[in-house]
Formats: C-alpha cells, sequence, structure tokens
C-alpha cells in the first residue's frame, strides 16, 4: 500500500493519518449539495404536509394523524394498493423475462444485433404521452383503432381500457411493450461484459447454450439483473402516466393506483395534505423496496 | 445679464432633459400582458391572434398583450404558480368552484373598480356576475356561459320520421326504436375526459329531480341523497344498462368521437353542452348531414319543462400579483367586445359565449350551425330571466365532490356501486366540502 501511494501522490494525500474520511466527504459533498437541495426539501415537505389539512394555496392546519386515518379506512386508497402491487408483480417478472430471454438470443446472433436493439430501444425514446396517445388511438380505439378494424370483421375484440377487470393489464401491456426493449438492451451489454474465455471453457466441456446461459451467464449478469429489479419495483409504485393517459384511474376506480389518487386529490379535489398522506405511502413502499435491494446486494458481496 | 444666461442655460437644460425623457417613454417597450390559455388547435389560436391579440395590441402601445397554450395541465399549472406568488396576470380557472380557491387565498385581485369603469356591472348578467362576487367583491368575470341540451341528427329523424322528444316516454320510446334500427340513441364517451361523466348527472339532476330541488341541495336544505337525487342517478343506470349510452364502448370514445359517430347516423342523439358546437366543422360539416338541438326532455312530472342547466366554462380573474392589472383589466375588456365575440363563435363555437345582457346581434346572412348556436345563446340568456335554469355542476358543486361524482357514476354504470351508495358518497363529500366554505352561495331562485 505504501508503495503504491508513493507512486501516486495524489491517493497518498488522502489517505494521511486523519486526512482519508475528511477528502472523501469533500469529493462526495458536491453530489450530496445537489441531492439535498432537490430531494430533502421535498421529502420534508411532504412529509409536513401529510399531517396537515391544505389546500394548496393557503395556511396549512395541522391535523395530526388525520390524513392517514381518512386514508386506511378509504376503499379507493386499498384498490390503489392492490393495484400498486399488482402493477410490481407483473412488471417485475414479465418484462424481465421477455428482455432476458431476447438478450440471450441477441448474443447467438452476429449479424443484425445492431438493428434489433435499435428496434427494441425505440419505444422508451419516445414521450410516454405520444406513446399512449398511439395505443389509445391506433391500437384500443373501437373507432381509429386495430380493435375497431378487427371488430370490423366480426372478431370479438374489444378495448382492454374499457372494461374495469382488464383496464389496468391493458395499462400494463403498453407499458411492459415500451420498457423491454430497454431491459433487453442493459441486459445484452452486461452479457458482452463476460469474460468469453469462461464461455469458451464451457463450450468445450460440452455445455449447450442453456446451460451456459443458466450456470455461467446469468451468475454473472446477476448484480445488473438486481439492479434493474430494483427501479423496476420503484418504477412500479410511482406508476402515474401510463395510467393516467390512457384511463386516468377508471373505469370507476378500477386502474386506480397511489400516483394518479395522489396526483387527483391534490390537483382536482385540491386537498394537498391528503394528497402528501398517499405520497409518503408510496415513499414508503419506494423506501422499502431499496432496503431489502441493499440487504440483498450486502449479502451477496459478504459472500463473493 | 449672467442671471438671464443661467436661466437660459437652466431652460435649456429642462427643455433637453424633457425632450429625452418624452423620447424615452415614446421608445419604451409595451409592457406585456401574460394570459395562460388552455389547448386550443391551430386554426382556433390564428383566430384568438387574428381577433383578439393584434386588434388589442395594434389599439394602443402601453400593453402587449401574449397568449400561451399550456395544454389541459393550465389548472394544475396555476394552482402551483399562483401558490407560489407568481402566475399569468389574466388567470383562467375552470369555473367558480376554482376560483373560489384562488379567492380565499388572497391571490386574486377585486375587479369592482374595473367593473365601473368598464361598465362590466351593467353589460354582464347580473347572475353570472354573481357567480364571481364574493362577499360583495367581485373577482371574477365569467368567461362562457354553457348550457346543456340535447343534440340531435336532423337527417336521420326526417329519414325515419322521428320527432325530439320532449319528455322521458318519448324519449325512451324513441331511444328503443334507435336500438332496433342498431342506433346507439346517445352518443356518449368519456376517454381522456372523464368529466363527461357528471354532465349526465347535472342533466338528470336538473331535468329530473329539478332545479329547485338541485338548489335546495346546494344551498344545504336538501340531502344529496334524497330519494328524488337517488332516483335520478337510478334513472341514468338505467339507460345505461339499456345500452343508450353504447355500452363499454363509452369507455373508449372521445366526446369528439362519439359526436362523430352521431354525424354518420351510428347514434342518434347526444346529451351534449353548448361547447359541441366547436366540434361540427370536424364531424357534420364533413358527412353532409344536418345537426339540430332541443332542450332535454322533461324527465319527471314534476319538472317544469324547459330546463337548461347553465355552466359557467371558465372564469377570468386577475393575479394579484400582476404588475399589470389595468392591461390585464383592458384585455378581458376586449373579450366582451361585439365584433370579437362574432368573428370567434363562427370559427371557435360554444368557447366566446360571454353572458351579455345584450348579446351581440350576428348578421343576417349566418350558416345554419352557427345559427343553431346563436339560437341557443339567446335561450340561455331567456332561461336566466325566466328561471327556466338548472345547474350544470362543474360550476355549481366544490370541487372535491366534483371529482368524486366522475369515477363514482362510472361504478354505478358498472354496477359496482348502487345509485343509493353513489348519493351517500356525494352527499358526504359535499357536506364536507359545505362545512370547510367551499360550497358557492346561490342567487336565489324566487
Amino acid at each position: 500500500m505504501a508503495k503504491a501511494n508513493a507512486m501516486n501522490p495524489g491517493v497518498a494525500a488522502l489517505t494521511t493519518a486523519g486526512g482519508e474520511h475528511n477528502s472523501a466527504w469533500l469529493f462526495v459533498l458536491p453530489a450530496l449539495l445537489l441531492s439535498l437541495s432537490v430531494v430533502a426539501f421535498p421529502v420534508a415537505a411532504t412529509v409536513m404536509f401529510s399531517f396537515t389539512e391544505w389546500n394548496g394555496l393557503g395556511t396549512p392546519r395541522f391535523i395530526g394523524l388525520d390524513n392517514f386515518e381518512a386514508m386506511v379506512g378509504e376503499a379507493r386508497f386499498w384498490t390503489a394498493i392492490a393495484n400498486n402491487f399488482i402493477y410490481t408483480a407483473v412488471f417485475v417478472t414479465v418484462p424481465m423475462i421477455i428482455a432476458l430471454v431476447a438478450a440471450a438470443l441477441l448474443m447467438l446472433i452476429k449479424a443484425g444485433r445492431t438493428f434489433f436493439q435499435v428496434v427494441f430501444f425505440l419505444p422508451v425514446t419516445i414521450a410516454t404521452i405520444i406513446l399512449a396517445q398511439i395505443w389509445r388511438g391506433m391500437i384500443y380505439s373501437p373507432v381509429t383503432g386495430m380493435v375497431g378494424w378487427l371488430q370490423s370483421f366480426g372478431l370479438n375484440v374489444a378495448n382492454p381500457l374499457a372494461d374495469p377487470s382488464t383496464a389496468l393489464y391493458g395499462i400494463l401491456l403498453v407499458d411492459i411493450w415500451h420498457w423491454w426493449g430497454y431491459l433487453c438492451v442493459i441486459y445484452f451489454a452486461a452479457l458482452r461484459q463476460v469474460d468469453v474465455s469462461l464461455i469458451e471453457a464451457a463450450f468445450v466441456d460440452g455445455a449447450s447454450y442453456v446451460a451456459t446461459f443458466r450456470y455461467i451467464l446469468l451468475p454473472m449478469i446477476l448484480p445488473t439483473i438486481l439492479f434493474m429489479l430494483l427501479m423496476t419495483v420503484i418504477w412500479s409504485f410511482r406508476v402515474f402516466d401510463w395510467v393516467f393517459v390512457l384511463t386516468e384511474g377508471g373505469p370507476g376506480f378500477s386502474s386506480e393506483v397511489l400516483g394518479t389518487l395522489a396526483y387527483k386529490t391534490a390537483f382536482q379535489q385540491m386537498s394537498v395534505g391528503r394528497a402528501s398522506a398517499y405520497s409518503l405511502v408510496m415513499s414508503l413502499l419506494g423506501m422499502l423496496a431499496i432496503s431489502i435491494y441493499l440487504r440483498v446486494q450486502y449479502k451477496s458481496e459478504k459472500q463473493s | 445679464m449672467a442671471l438671464s444666461r443661467v436661466t437660459r442655460r437652466l431652460v435649456l437644460a429642462g427643455g433637453a432633459a424633457a425632450i429625452s425623457f418624452a423620447a424615452v417613454k415614446a421608445d419604451a417597450a409595451p409592457r406585456r400582458v401574460v394570459w395562460w390559455y388552455e389547448g386550443a388547435t391551430a386554426a382556433q389560436q390564428a383566430a384568438l391572434d387574428k381577433f383578439l391579440v393584434k386588434p388589442f395590441n395594434e389599439s394602443q402601445s402601453e400593453y402587449e398583450l401574449v397568449i400561451e397554450f399550456r395544454g389541459s395541465g393550465l389548472p394544475d399549472q396555476l394552482l402551483v404558480a399562483l401558490s407560489a406568488g407568481s402566475g399569468p396576470d389574466i388567470i383562467l380557472t375552470n369555473g367558480p368552484a376554482w376560483t373560489q380557491r384562488f379567492v380565499t387565498a388572497k391571490r386574486l385581485l377585486p375587479l369592482n373598480d374595473y367593473a365601473k369603469q368598464f361598465g362590466w356591472d351593467k353589460r354582464i348578467v347580473p347572475f353570472m356576475l354573481g357567480m364571481g362576487t364574493y362577499d360583495g367583491t367581485m373577482y371574477a368575470l365569467p368567461k362562457t356561459s354553457e348550457t346543456q341540451v340535447l343534440f340531435y341528427n336532423e337527417t336521420l329523424f326526417k329519414k325515419n320520421g322521428w320527432q325530439p322528444p320532449t319528455d322521458r316516454a318519448t324519449f325512451e320510446a324513441l331511444a328503443g326504436k334507435m336500438l332496433k334500427a342498431g342506433i346507439s340513441p346517445l352518443a356518449a364517451g368519456n376517454a381522456g375526459a372523464r368529466f363527461a361523466n357528471r354532465h349526465y348527472v347535472g342533466a338528470s339532476f336538473s331535468c329530473y329531480a329539478g332545479p329547485d330541488n338541485v338548489y335546495k341541495a346546494l344551498s344545504g336544505q336538501l340531502p344529496w341523497n334524497d330519494p328524488v337525487f337517488v332516483e335520478s342517478v337510478q334513472l341514468l343506470k338505467d339507460w345505461w344498462d339499456k345500452g343508450y349510452f353504447g355500452g363499454p364502448k363509452y369507455f373508449a370514445l372521445t366526446m369528439q368521437q362519439a359526436f362523430a359517430l352521431m354525424a354518420t347516423g351510428k347514434s342518434g342523439m347526444a346529451l351534449q353542452g353548448s361547447w359541441a358546437f366547436q366540434w361540427v366543422d370536424e364531424t357534420f360539416k364533413k358527412t353532409g348531414q344536418d345537426l339540430n338541438w332541443t332542450p332535454i326532455p322533461k324527465l319527471s312530472a314534476q319538472v317544469p319543462y324547459p330546463v337548461f342547466p347553465l355552466g359557467i366554462g371558465a372564469d377570468l380573474a386577475i393575479n394579484a400579483a400582476s404588475q399589470v392589472p389595468e392591461g390585464a383589466a383592458r384585455a378581458i375588456n376586449a373579450l366582451l367586445d361585439h365584433k370579437f365575440i362574432i368573428a370567434m363563435s363562427e370559427l371557435w363555437g360554444g368557447e366566446w359565449d360571454s353572458p351579455l345582457v345584450s348579446p351581440p346581434t350576428p348578421g343576417e346572412n349566418l350558416d345554419r350551425v352557427t345559427a343553431l348556436a346563436v339560437k341557443l345563446n339567446y335561450e340561455t340568456t331567456s332561461a336566466l330571466q325566466h328561471k327556466t335554469y338548472g345547474y350544470a355542476p362543474w360550476t355549481f358543486w366544490p370541487a372535491r365532490t366534483d371529482d368524486y361524482m366522475k369515477g363514482g357514476m362510472e361504478e354505478v354504470g358498472l354496477g359496482q356501486i348502487t345509485a343509493k351508495q353513489f348519493c351517500d358518497k356525494v352527499n358526504e363529500t359535499f357536506q364536507q366540502d359545505m362545512k370547510d366554505g367551499l360550497v358557492k352561495a346561490l342567487p336565489e331562485r324566487a
């Protein structure tokens, strides 16, 4: 260590007695300040407002736990929570599997890899509102969409967004369609980082491609998968745009999620205090996911 | 001599200063008056520019009117901006229920002085003006008066020998005939606009429960779960079950798409508001079929006929933080100009119907649709004079109750809750709103 430090005076300066921690803080400080300024204040404000009755304009009135008491007694809140869990459960499985399979298949082909990556990745580069309108108008609409075109041939096809039992899945289909390609490109990039000699060794030992994928490639990209899993869970819990544009949480309240409930409560009912309580629950669920991820990561690092 | 030289110099210096000041003043750029508007098509934006912005800016040099089209997110943006003490000079709210929040938070400028200066208090229908007045102080002007009626495809009616319905019996009989003929009775859809749900609640409340009962409920004298309101909602549910609203297609069609179906004869009628005139160019004018309207049928024996559910589509107010309130007031005043209203109504029907005591008299060579819109505008004014008006939810119901009705009515249609449960929840929410002082006091009907 001393030898290495002698060769690198910068590192030596960092690790002098007592200086290591101070210097590390200096490096972290800019990002920390930025993060605190754009995250800490809204978080603190949300927590504070969740204990108040406030219409977003006047003076907030402290009401203790009233917002939370009313929230847990509200059927719409539990519908939203249930929908968030369904959304997350589907979202951390279906696009993940599709993306992994597609990435594994991309590894098998030589020509056209770039083309497929571009095609798969394309939806994620287009604004949500545009994609949602395309799906609503060109796919799902019984007048201007593919659903209507199929219906004109007498096929019994319905717009999933119009039925309370399928509305959430209709939204999920659009979101999965837009998201899996992104995951695929990330996984493919991770797979390409795997040491080729390991793959070659497996083939030399007679392993099939499936076995190689299962025992060599998959474990090697596990950190990437876990990270994307965490991000997907967080994004699932804060889903808002797809639901709002496609159904506004309807029909009835059948596709309501915490994000749309909080938004409507704040901006349509002008109950910002209550909306803050919903948002706090969303944040806590996200934090729970992060805690689980960090624990899993810590364990895996400890094992390795 | 020395004194006169000094005096001469002083006079010269003063003159030069005065000339320079005048020159600077003359060169000073006009002060911007910013108005955030909702979404508008390119043609509508061009019309506003041609008939409002340019004439206003050319008529004087002190102010420059700038309209920013903010889309459907305007209410959210206004809430955030006004909360932070900023925002545009001219405030366009969704109507009295929204305006009241801004008034109680002291974000709007009192308009009484401007009302006297520009004669608004004499030019605008007192009932509508009253909706923007709080404890004697005027804070908002009604931008557009809106009315709900029953539109119908006249070509289809003539072809089948049908007469416009006037009561529940004739309406339901006609709807039955349409269903048998494979025609959807009501052109209805709420995709991307779930607020459309409570258009039907408002129509049913006004034309089944009756405007007197609605007035009592809005004044806290009658609960919203009174049987007369439960029956009103149940009526809508029965119509839903019979397929009058088109079944699941209701959730898949936008309001305009549904209206377009009426223009092709696939739907026969539409319980719509006066704003529907803005869709005619893209629908009836393209199919070549004729549109007409009739008052909403009398849905129960107890209510008068006709009843026109009235609403205010939007309120105009001035930001309390505005640095150019005089300019904002002048721009608002320009919207009441007869020439402007006539020009805009021909291009953007149903959006610029200011509730004036003396509405403009359009030229005689009106096209058929504009004549229909003008006739409806006159009926609206007449309904106010003769007390035959009803109440549109988006104007008279507080925001929280109004918001519940959007989703709650869908639950009734889908059979997830009963009409009684819906009315119980409406009543519970409304009573809380009333307790919180969020219900606007109404002018008496008598």
